[in-house]
């Protein structure tokens, strides 16, 4: 990893830390991640899911577990749909957060089911269209933003 | 022109026209005798409340330890579904799962998870947590618990239906839970109607303390009186399993026979939202290993009371 792209990465979970703090329950680093998996580099994959599940475990107030599902399923959606359409482009990744929604909703339900955790199914469903929305609007600015290094290279 | 017009005006409001001046002074005045009259029967009430107590061997209401945190974090990121806020106090400053936390107005919630040098507090307005509480003026019990959705409002629940809980009146900590001593503000009752489908009251408050904007914290530490907390196998459960009726002892209800005179700060609530600090003797020897007063003091058994256990 060249410099140039280590010191944007910093810089864009530094935003996103400001990002999620104005805005709870939002997650600015999943968009990130979707950058990631397109660009395609399994190193820098696996250190940003291991940064990104760090932060987010730690920050969380569910049990240990829950973002590596929650990164690991993000996994698992992109490279579903990739296999049916093209991974490059913004309607992709409105399908893929609509999706990612969806999986918010059910993970966090099934999680706070398992810990028998009280929570609000309207806040929950608000947090899933909130991530609906907010995703390809981060994912657009970073991709727009992103460096030369991470360019042509899906 | 305007100069002028400002001066004459000024002259004629403040050295001329003073009939306003001496009715406010004179309300003033009658105003200050009366807190006068009302601080001399405070004060002698206390000074027979501390007689009282003494001879009856009663310890006093809200003698307990804090220590001030400053909140570090608040709710963030998509794995926090409760509310909660993170402070910059943990297990090696004896703050384990279940301590109360305060603010000046009153209650802040319960530590819900501790790192060494960190804890997450559990607030009093996550719908997972419970508090047995009272109103201060008709001593109606309830049990108060947060409301999904709306962080302004809290439920009291288990109300009975001839109480006669009113609307504006405080409710306080019932003390019964081993954990909040009895009578730090909780909330404002807001609204209390009949329920329809069950046998209790839909009583509904807003709390004192402003989640938004708290800064800086106190958390309690059992005082010499209270039973130690145990770190609970499963926070969440055990957050929600307190209740008014909870049989573990009051707060303040052992003898303690072995003190010294010292100087240890206790956090006093009022009952009014507003805090003081007072002195109180420090329990001797509390830690024979380390000579601290943390942790372990927490996790240790509960002291045997000496003598009898007053009510």
């Amino acid at each position: 990893m060249n410099i140039w792209l280590f010191i944007w990465w910093c810089l864009y979970v530094l935003c996103a830390m400001v990002l999620q703090q104005q805005v709870p329950g939002l997650d600015a680093l999943a968009p990130g991640f979707l950058l990631a998996l397109q660009q395609g580099k399994p190193w820098q994959t696996a250190w940003l899911f291991l940064v990104f599940c760090i932060i987010q475990e730690g920050a969380g107030s569910l049990m240990f577990g829950t973002a590596m599902l929650w990164y690991g399923g993000t996994i698992l959606l992109f490279h579903l749909s990739a296999k049916l359409f093209v991974a490059d482009n913004l309607l992709f990744v409105m399908m893929l957060s609509a999706s990612m929604g969806l999986y918010h909703i059910f993970l966090t339900w099934l999680m706070c089911s398992v810990q028998d955790i009280a929570i609000s199914y309207m806040e929950l469903v608000e947090q899933g269209i909130q991530h609906s929305v907010t995703i390809p609007l981060i994912w657009g600015l970073a991709y727009l933003l992103r460096p030369a290094a991470m360019r042509h290279v899906n | 022109m305007v100069f002028t017009k400002d001066l004459v005006k000024g002259w004629w409001t403040r050295y001329l026209a003073l009939v306003d001046i001496a009715e406010e002074n004179n309300r003033l005045r009658d105003e200050l005798k009366k807190a006068e009259r009302l601080i001399t029967l405070t004060l002698e009430e206390r000074t027979e409340l501390a007689r009282l107590q003494k001879l009856l061997q009663m310890d006093a209401l809200h003698e307990v330890n804090g220590s001030g945190a400053r909140v570090i974090a608040m709710r963030f990121g998509p794995q926090a579904v409760l509310n909660t806020i993170t402070i910059n106090k943990g297990l090696a400053d004896g703050a384990i799962a279940g301590t109360p936390v305060i603010a000046p107005g009153g209650v802040v919630g319960r530590i819900h998870r501790a790192a060494p040098h960190a804890a997450t507090v559990l607030l009093l307005n996550d719908p997972g947590f419970r508090l047995g509480v009272l109103s201060q003026e008709t001593r109606t019990p309830g049990i108060v618990r947060g409301v999904a959705g709306n962080p302004d409002l809290l439920e009291v629940t288990y109300v009975a239906q001839n109480a006669k809980i009113v609307e504006g009146e405080l409710l306080i900590t019932a003390g019964l839970d081993g954990g909040f001593p009895k009578g730090i503000p909780v909330g404002v009752v807001t609204a209390v109607q009949p329920g329809h489908e069950t046998l209790f009251l839909q009583v509904h408050a807003k709390p004192v303390v402003s989640f938004d904007h708290l800064e800086e914290v106190v958390v309690l530490h059992p005082g010499d009186g209270l039973p130690p907390l145990v770190a609970p196998a499963n926070p969440t459960n055990a957050l929600g399993a307190t209740n008014a009726t909870a049989t573990a002892p009051m707060a303040g209800t052992f003898n303690a026979t072995s003190t010294k005179p010292g100087t240890a700060n206790a956090v006093v609530a009022n009952g009014t939202g507003q805090d003081s600090r007072m002195e109180r003797p420090r329990r001797e020897n509390q830690n024979a290993t380390t000579g601290s007063a943390r942790t372990p003091r927490r996790t240790q058994s509960p002291p045997a009371p000496q003598g009898r256990v007053t009510p």
